[in-house]
This record gives structure tokens, sequence and C-alpha cells, in this order.
């Protein structure tokens, strides 16, 4: 975005960006919502079955745009860059993720088991079926996940997984870009530390 | 700047994308909330268990208003069923079951007014039915199941202790009369595949007829039933509350609205005696309600239905509760949303929302909490 753009966003009430577009006019024509359903579900899905599994990630990404239809009057257009839909989503995901939290952990528990094999439902009528995990590096991974504080885990996994900039993490968790970036320097050490060394994908060789 | 790290955790986390069917149920969850103008009704953690496996996400928005027969019914509740028979008679000043709405919700509130008792714990099961989308297909033949399942809580006299939810699912059926025509065609089946499993191994979702394993939990009185029954018991605040949390949730508290929500909160939540007597007394002020006659509830039970249904834009809400006609007892409850039919009601074949529950017990007791069994 050009800084004539930036500026035309703060003091224009009719954003140039599409996604802003659609959220305000969503709010008359709520429709129009279904739109950014379109456009971001796939991508969400993929953040919350990372760090919840497929089937919890259905549900939280389902749960998600839920939200925001609900919130949509909520979202606001005078921060920096007049808004950003895709990180307000992520931020919203997030948050959900947070009251799922023993069900974040137990999939870090379950990639943690080397050779992890089966995961069977244990549900009656849940017919859940075995999936494999595999790779050397998946536990080291999982347990360095489950023991990072849920705070820096959100920035590394926005960052790595959503492929969020510090501006959009900023936007989506509402914290300032120097703290995402203090967070996610601690966050990578530990991972690094993790993995063994600073190349994690010596380590991986010949193991996957 | 994508560094090294960062691309080993998105690779060791990713999962295999969502299947079509479950992307598509999502969006369907997202429209009918839109088309509602208010927010798709919210699946009981319960449902999530069993509905979600397999990635079969807003499946669980169903029900089947009537059971065929046959299939359903209210055997095999026997053993959870002590509140499911009218306990209370009828004061001889009540209103006959043609009354209108307003006087028989208030004949329930003063019905379960008296429901005060001793006890450890205030008991109530629930019976929900929630049907799937998915269709299942045998030999040339296409129907759709219902699950019912039962979830019982146990709510201590003594705020400190501690509360028990118990579950279990009665298993699926053929959904409607047609739907166990085209099942009987098929042989019978007592397990139905529901098509190919999210897993990279292939594999796929089998649902069965019969029950499942039964399980008791601590509550953590977190989920949104335990909130709703945390609301006050005086009417005015009750109401003053309930229009704030349908604002909250981005609606508005329409009688529409405010009648589905305490529906839900007569049904499935574990209010007590007093709770429950002021919600009764909030929807005999809402306009619109009326009379719907007769109806069974979704364990065959029948009673008299009051009924409301409200057009919103394109979409037709309608919510019910079904009363005992002599004692006012509340046997259960549903909604449906869809556009209208040719007769103005929901018209569900082309998609909707649609939930129903029946209340077998509500009631203090001093038994100890066990496992819920229904068979």
């Amino acid at each position: 975005m050009t800084a004539l753009d930036a500026h035309r966003l703060r003091h224009d009430p009719v954003s140039s960006d599409p996604d802003v577009t659609t959220l305000l006019g969503s709010r008359a024509d709520p429709d129009l919502f279904a739109v950014l359903f379109d456009r971001y579900f796939a991508e969400l899905r993929h953040y919350a079955a990372s760090r919840l599994g497929g089937e919890r990630g259905d549900d939280l990404a389902a749960e998600t745009f839920l939200v925001a239809f609900r919130t949509r009057e909520r979202f606001r257009t005078d921060g920096p860059g007049g808004g950003n839909v895709r990180a307000w989503l992520y931020g919203i995901a997030t948050n959900l993720i947070h009251r799922q939290r023993r069900d974040e952990q137990r999939r870090y528990r379950a990639l943690a088991r080397a050779g992890a094999v089966a995961d069977r439902g244990t549900s009656g009528d849940d017919a859940t079926v075995a999936r494999v995990t595999a790779g050397a590096l998946q536990p080291a991974l999982a347990r360095a996940l489950a023991a990072l504080p849920a705070r820096d885990r959100d920035v590394l996994l926005l960052t790595a997984v959503a492929q969020l900039d510090y501006a959009e993490v900023s936007a989506a968790l509402g914290v300032p870009p120097g703290t995402v970036g203090s967070r996610l320097t601690r966050a990578r050490r530990a991972v690094r530390a993790a993995f063994g060394g600073d190349d994690p994908t010596r380590i991986d060789e010949g193991k996957a | 700047m994508m560094h090294t790290e960062d691309h080993v955790i998105r690779t060791l986390l990713a999962e295999p994308p969502a299947a079509a069917h479950t992307t598509a149920a999502a969006r369907r969850q997202l429209t009918d909330a839109i088309a509602g103008r208010r927010p798709a009704r919210r699946r009981a953690p319960s449902w999530r268990v069993s509905l979600t496996g397999g990635g079969l996400v807003a499946a669980a928005a169903g029900v089947a208003l009537v059971m065929a027969a046959g299939t359903g019914g209210p055997a095999g509740l026997g053993a959870t069923g002590s509140g499911g028979a009218p306990g209370v008679a009828a004061p001889p000043t009540g209103p006959r079951a043609d009354a209108g709405a307003p006087q028989l919700l208030l004949a329930a509130a003063e019905r379960v007014e008296g429901t005060a008792g001793t006890g450890r714990y205030w008991r109530v099961a629930t019976v929900a039915e929630g049907a799937l989308y998915l269709p299942v297909r045998v030999k040339g033949e296409t129907f759709h199941v219902a699950e019912r399942r039962l979830t019982e809580t146990w709510t201590p006299r003594d705020p400190g202790g501690q509360a028990w939810e118990g579950r279990q699912s009665l298993g699926f059926q053929p959904r409607t009369a047609d739907d166990e025509a085209a099942w009987k065609r098929a042989g019978s089946p007592r397990t139905f595949d529901l098509g190919p499993a999210d897993s990279p191994q292939g594999g796929h979702v089998i649902r069965r007829m019969g029950p499942g394993r039964a399980e008791l939990t601590r509550s953590t009185g977190d989920s949104d039933n335990a909130g709703l029954a945390a609301l006050p018991a005086d009417p005015a605040k009750l109401r003053a509350e309930v229009d704030t949390l349908i604002t909250k949730q981005g609606g508005e508290p329409t009688d529409a609205a405010v009648f589905a929500l305490l529906g839900h909160l007569l049904t499935e939540a574990p209010a007590q005696p007093e709770l429950r007597a002021a919600a009764f007394t909030v929807l005999s002020t809402l306009s619109g309600v009326v009379n719907a006659g007769s109806r069974a509830d979704v364990t065959g039970r029948t009673g008299v239905a009051v009924e409301l249904t409200q057009t919103a834009g394109t979409f037709v809400n309608r919510s019910w509760l079904i009363l005992d006609p002599t004692t006012y007892q509340l046997l259960g409850g549903g909604m449906q949303g869809a556009t209208p039919g040719k007769d103005g009601k929901p018209d569900l074949s082309r998609g909707g929302k649609e939930s129903a529950a029946a209340v077998l017990t509500a009631q203090w007791t001093d038994q100890t909490p066990a496992p819920p069994q229904g068979r």
C-alpha cells in the first residue's frame, strides 16, 4: 500500500481494501459476509487445524466465522492501514483457540508421541480413523510448543502457520508490533533449541 | 522473510485440508446465521463430541419432529424416564388444553414453582435430537438419519459442590417416515456409512443404531447452558438479561428471539425451578405466541404446543414448547428456521436449521450422580 492509499484510508470512510469494503457493506447487507467466508475459510481452517487437529479445527473455523459475523459491528477501520479483515479473523480464531487450551495441549501430546500411529476416537460412535504422524522433529516441536507461554505461541504460529507479518500479528492480537517482535524472537529461540541447533533441516535429514 | 524453522513448523503441524462436505456445512452454518439475522443455534458440547467425528461439523443442526413409528418412540428411555410421566395433579382451576398460550404458560410457571423440594442435586435429563444433513446411500436407496442424545445434569444444592454431567448417544435412526421406508427397502441396516472420513488414511465415517457408551464427567460450569442456568430468576430482570444476551450475540431481542432462547433454557439448560418459573412468566408476556394444538415431543409423548413464528427477511423461524395439557409440565420443545414454503412455515427441504429436545426429568433428588442408562 502506498502512502497515498494509507492517507486515503484514514480519511475516506469508503475503503479501497476489498475485504474492508465487503465487511462494512455486510453491516447493511449481511449476505455479503459469505464472501469473506469463501475468501478465508480454507486458510483459517488450516491455522485452526494446525493447532487443534483436523476435527476440532473444522469446528473452530466454522465458529470463527459465526463470531465474526455476529461481531462485525466491532471491526475497526481507524487503526493503522484502515483495518485488516484477515488479521481480525485470525484474532478471533486465536481467542477461540484459547478457550480450547486443553484440546490444543492434547494435540501436542498426541504429536509428541514419537511414531504415533493410531489416534482413534474414544467415544462410542466416534469413528475417527487412524491418523499417522511422522517426522523425527515432530515430537520435539510438539513438546516445545506445549511448553511455550500461550502469548508466545500465538505470535509464533500466526507467523509460521498463518504467515502474517508483524503488523498483521499486531492487529490480530491487539499488541504493539515491538511486543510481537520480542515474543517471536523468544519463541523461535525455544523451538530452535528443541530442534537441537540452528539448522533444523540438518536433523531432519533422512528421518522424515 | 521466511525463517527455516517457520517452514518446518508449518509443515509438521499441517493437517489435510477440510473435506468438501465439512466446508459446505460450515458455510451453511454461517448462511443460516446470516439468513436468520441471529446466531445459528449453538451446539451443545455433547453434540460436538459425537457429531463432529470424521469432520461432520454442522450436521448437528437437525431434528426429526416425530420419529417414524417403529423406529423410535420412548422405548429405551425407561431407566431415566422417572420424570417423564406427569407427576403432579393440575390445580382444579387450571386452563383447558384449548386455552390461550399465555394462560397455559402461566399455568406452567405455577406448576414448576411447585417443584421445589428436598434433595442434594437438581437433576435434569434431556433427550435432544439432531439429524445429519448427509444422506446415507445403501443399495440404491437414499435416506437421512437422526441421532438422539441423552444428557443429564446434576447441579448440587450446595453452591460449592461438584456438578456432574452425564452423556450418552442413544444411536441413529431413520429420520422421517419416508426415510424409514427407504431404510427398510435397503434391508434395514443397523450401521450407516456416511462416506469417507477426513483422514490421510481413508476410512469411512460409520454411525450405528444402538446406544453408545454412557459417560459421567465433572462439569466445569463454563458451558453456554450453565451460563443460561445462572440467569436471574426474577421475570423482569430475566427479560432484561436475555435482551442483553441476544444483543451481545449480534441479534435483535425480538419476541421470537426471546422465545427461542428461553425455550432452549427450559429444555436444555440445568435451570432450577425458580428460573424456570420466571422463564415461563416472561414467555407469557410475548406477543404472537399461539396455542398450536396437539403435538408429540421427540420421545413420542403428546402434549399441547405453544408456538411462535416470525418472519425475518426471507427467513421464517418457528419455535415451540410442548406442555402436558393436564399438569402443564414441560415435555419438550424445538425450533426450525428456513425459507418459507407454500404454507408459510419453514421449508427445510431447501436447507435450514432445526433442533428439538424432550425433558425427561427435572427434579430434586438424593440419588448419587451416575452415568445415564438409556438403552
